[in-house]
């Protein structure tokens, strides 16, 4: 079925080799040096949060009260909070959290939002117009709000309960830009000549039409991401979220905000933190960019 | 991945000194915890902890529930709720340990020792003792101060010991003032009547307008209802009660009424009521104050503070429902005399009249709205402010009310409470100018902010404390309560968490609570 693509005149006298587009996809990428470093990165900060809470001898609760507040030293090497507690093993605690609810909450929103705007757009006439005309329903409402009265009356205060009900509620944007794309994408030739073919819809959307609107897809949930985990930091301030002694990214950072004066400033509270959740968001951006030039189709000349 | 977990063993490992070993618990709460079936906390069911939001509550939670993992091996959750959310659930006895706080009404020990009595509303314990009920029963009746005091001593004692709640620190009164801001005083009970303070010098806002932070909403704003601090605050400036605080000393003055007498059995006051008149124009009468007390302790009303009416002749009976509101020993004997028949002497009356309970209100707004007389336009009152505008969570509009009766004396025009309840976010605002009264700054830099120039501290008749559900297992043994309790240290909360000058609490009513 899958013809060999014959190699490029300027590839001559090397072994022609078969290419993907996965493939090709994946050699773009590891090409672009800052994507790759991102990904690096990111891999390295995700497995200290796993990690580092493990291994290191001060526990996440323990409260040292003859050191509250204190700077960054030997022992506690980013400082210790208002309750004497190691800023160091809690910050890469507060990671997990951070971690598992901006990605599995994107992961809710990108499957839900894709599936929805795919077949939104592919059934077209009265069904795409109704389906869409809910998604501007529930546009208009509140986020937060449905967010808080689902989690209020759940009663859960389990964490993973956070994490899907952000993503419950973040599809929204997605299923509109899906169906933008596919709608586009919808009356292209190759389109055309899959339905010749008589491929059914659901293959369609997902072999043809999935991997040419790849693209904007991803570039939007590296964005969500983070808009994921301010989301926690929120609900945790409300009570709904993660509550004591664990600990998140937006958690720290909002004690830390409070901890900061003119009088006396207790910097490594929320420098450390913030650094951390600014190097993260620094390295998804990246490596939503790198993969949107990598596995973006049109872009058919591989440099 | 094994190479680099020892390389991240490594990385953790050096430079960091080994852990200090783990605090053993005070051997007699180990004991009672093991005598009470959980030895070593092993099988102790995992409780919640209740707070309502706010910073410092969080981390003096974290604090309780550390020391009961590392002393007790205990687990507990902590939870949090926005403050009306809060005081339903604690009404209702839904939770297990909670957060309190009690400010006492007047500068005695029984303001806070009768709110463990069986008729407290504000008890949510569960927790009663026929012991307990004896010896505050007796304190009322027992004309002599030393032997009074002693019975309420030995009160407190059987609530230590048999611990339904346990006390955490005394308050101190905090505030910062901007300079312009004139006639604040620190007083015993960090009471500060608008009416007195003025606005002069430099840097004084343009338009007139008073801006204090007042926190978080009140759980109600009805004065039979309302039984916190920051309905208080605002109720005090909407009605006038017999007596009123002074702004020096927070010592009852005559306020709507004018003088009182006392019987000399101290059974019967009679109080004569200055001529003045409601918002709307309508006389002020002594009737007023017969409805409205009679309101507060009617079952109907569904007041959880009304026991602090129960020295009254009758309240108790018409509090339990087996008497009619109007068997209360309050009755007009004119339009200007009120005689009010107590159970016992209470001398602390005149502090108990400054208090939102005992105002007067407008019968006719009352019965013509229901629960929505308190709001703006339909509130009646006869105090030195009108509450003009009133938008929930974000701000409260006062301003002079000209039928007051003594209009000429207010000071102050206009005034605004807002509802910042972050106090970081509050802080914030008073150092950019657009606040200029703060009671509450993060305490984090607490020890800092307490040595600004602005700042002006008082004794405050209060006290920070726990309670425990008594209704659920294993909180019904005094023995898991009292273990419970011990292993909390005091001292480190309000020496490393508050930095604000607060004292730790081995008991439970405040020093400023005891006689000098």
């Amino acid at each position: 079925m899958t013809p060999a693509i014959a190699a490029p005149a300027a590839d001559a006298g090397v072994a022609p080799v078969s290419r993907s587009p996965t493939r090709l996809a994946v050699r773009r990428f590891v090409r672009n040096r800052r994507a790759l470093a991102s990904a690096g990165l990111l891999a390295l900060i995700g497995l200290a949060t796993l990690a580092v809470p493990l291994l290191s001898p001060l526990d996440y609760r323990e409260q040292d009260f003859d050191y509250t507040l204190g700077r960054p030293n030997g022992r506690y090497w980013m400082g210790t909070d208002a309750l004497g507690r190691d800023l160091f093993v809690r910050l890469f605690l507060g990671g997990r959290i951070s971690f598992a609810v901006g990605l599995l909450a994107t992961t809710v929103s990108v499957a839900l939002g894709l599936a929805y705007g795919s077949v939104s757009a592919f059934a077209g006439g009265r069904t795409d117009n109704l389906m869409m005309r809910l998604v501007d329903v529930l546009y208009g409402l509140p986020t937060m709000l449905i967010i808080i009265i689902v989690m209020a009356f759940l009663r859960s205060r389990s964490v993973v309960t956070v994490f899907v009900v952000i993503g419950l509620f973040g599809w929204l944007t997605l299923a509109r830009i899906v169906r933008g794309q596919v709608l586009s994408v919808k009356e292209l030739a190759f389109v055309e000549a899959a339905r010749a073919l008589g491929v059914r819809a659901g293959p369609i959307i997902w072999r043809h039409m999935i991997p040419n609107i790849l693209g904007p897809v991803i570039i939007y949930s590296t964005l969500s991401v983070p808009a994921a985990m301010l989301s926690e930091s929120f609900l945790s301030f409300l009570g709904l979220g993660v509550s004591e002694p664990e600990t998140s990214w937006g958690v720290l950072i909002s004690e830390g905000a409070n901890a900061l004066g003119t009088e006396r400033n207790y910097w490594w509270l929320v420098a450390f933190p913030g650094a951390a959740l600014a190097l993260t968001l620094y390295c998804l951006n990246s490596i939503g960019d790198g993969l949107r030039d990598s596995f973006d189709v049109q872009q058919r000349q591989d440099r | 991945m094994r190479r680099l977990a020892f390389a991240l063993a490594l990385l953790g490992g050096c430079g960091k000194a080994e852990p200090p070993p783990p605090a053993a618990a005070p051997p007699e709460a180990a004991r009672l915890l093991a005598e009470a079936g959980f030895p070593g906390g092993r099988g102790f069911p995992r409780l919640t902890v209740l707070y309502n939001t706010s910073e410092s509550h969080r981390k003096i939670a974290a604090a309780i529930q550390e020391a009961w993992r590392k002393q007790l091996g205990i687990e507990v959750e902590l939870a949090n709720a926005e403050w009306k959310v809060f005081l339903d659930r604690v009404n209702r006895a839904d939770f297990e340990i909670a957060r309190r706080a009690w400010i006492g009404e007047y500068l005695d020990p029984h303001a806070f020792l009768d709110l463990f009595t069986k008729e407290s509303g504000q008890n949510p314990t569960g927790w009663s003792s026929p012991d307990y009920e004896r010896l505050i029963g007796a304190s009322d009746v027992e004309p002599d101060p030393g032997r009074r005091l002693a019975l309420l001593e030995e009160a407190e004692r059987v609530l230590l010991e048999e611990a339904p709640m346990f006390p955490i620190y005394h308050y101190v009164a905090h505030n910062w003032v901007k300079p312009f801001v004139k006639g604040v005083h620190s007083n015993s009970r960090d009471m500060h009547p608008m009416q007195h303070v003025r606005l002069e010098g430099e840097g004084a806002p343009a338009d007139g307008v008073l801006v204090f932070n007042a926190g978080e909403e009140p759980g109600s704003l009805d004065p039979a209802l309302s039984h916190d601090i920051a309905g208080l605050k605002v109720l005090m400036h909407v009605f006038e009660g017999l007596a009123a605080y002074d702004p020096r000393d927070a010592s009852p003055v005559p306020a709507a009424a004018e003088r009182w007498e006392v019987s000399p059995d101290g059974k019967t006051w009679t109080f004569r009521l200055r001529e003045a008149r409601w918002s709307n124009g309508d006389p002020l009468t002594a009737a007023d104050f017969v409805y409205a007390w009679r309101r507060a302790v009617d079952p109907r009303t569904g007041s959880t503070y009304s026991h602090r009416m129960s020295f009254i002749r009758g309240a108790r009976a018409v509090s339990a429902g087996t008497a009619p509101p109007e068997t209360l020993g309050a009755r007009a004997a004119d339009d200007r005399t009120l005689v009010v028949e107590l159970d016992h002497p209470a001398p602390y009356f005149p502090q108990l009249a400054c208090l939102n309970l005992f105002f007067p209100v407008h019968r006719a707004t009352v019965e013509k709205h229901g629960r929505e007389w308190m709001r703006p336009p339909h509130l009646v009152g006869n105090g030195p402010y009108l509450l003009t505008s009133w938008k929930l969570g974000d701000r409260k509009l006062f301003e002079k009310n000209p039928l007051y009766r003594a209009a000429a004396e207010v000071k102050l025009e206009r005034f605004t409470f807002l509802s910042i309840s972050d106090p970081g976010a509050a802080l914030r605002a008073y150092d950019a100018g657009q606040v200029h009264w703060l009671f509450q700054a993060p305490t984090d830099r607490m020890d800092a902010l307490v040595r600004r120039p602005d700042y002006l501290s008082g004794p405050a008749n209060s006290v920070y404390f726990y309670v425990f559900n008594t209704r659920k297992k294993p909180l019904d043994d005094p023995r898991v309560r009292r273990a419970l309790s011990m292993v909390v240290d005091r001292e480190k909360i309000v020496k490393y968490i508050l930095r604000g000058g607060e004292t730790a609490a081995d008991r439970f009513v405040p020093p400023t609570a005891l006689p000098k």
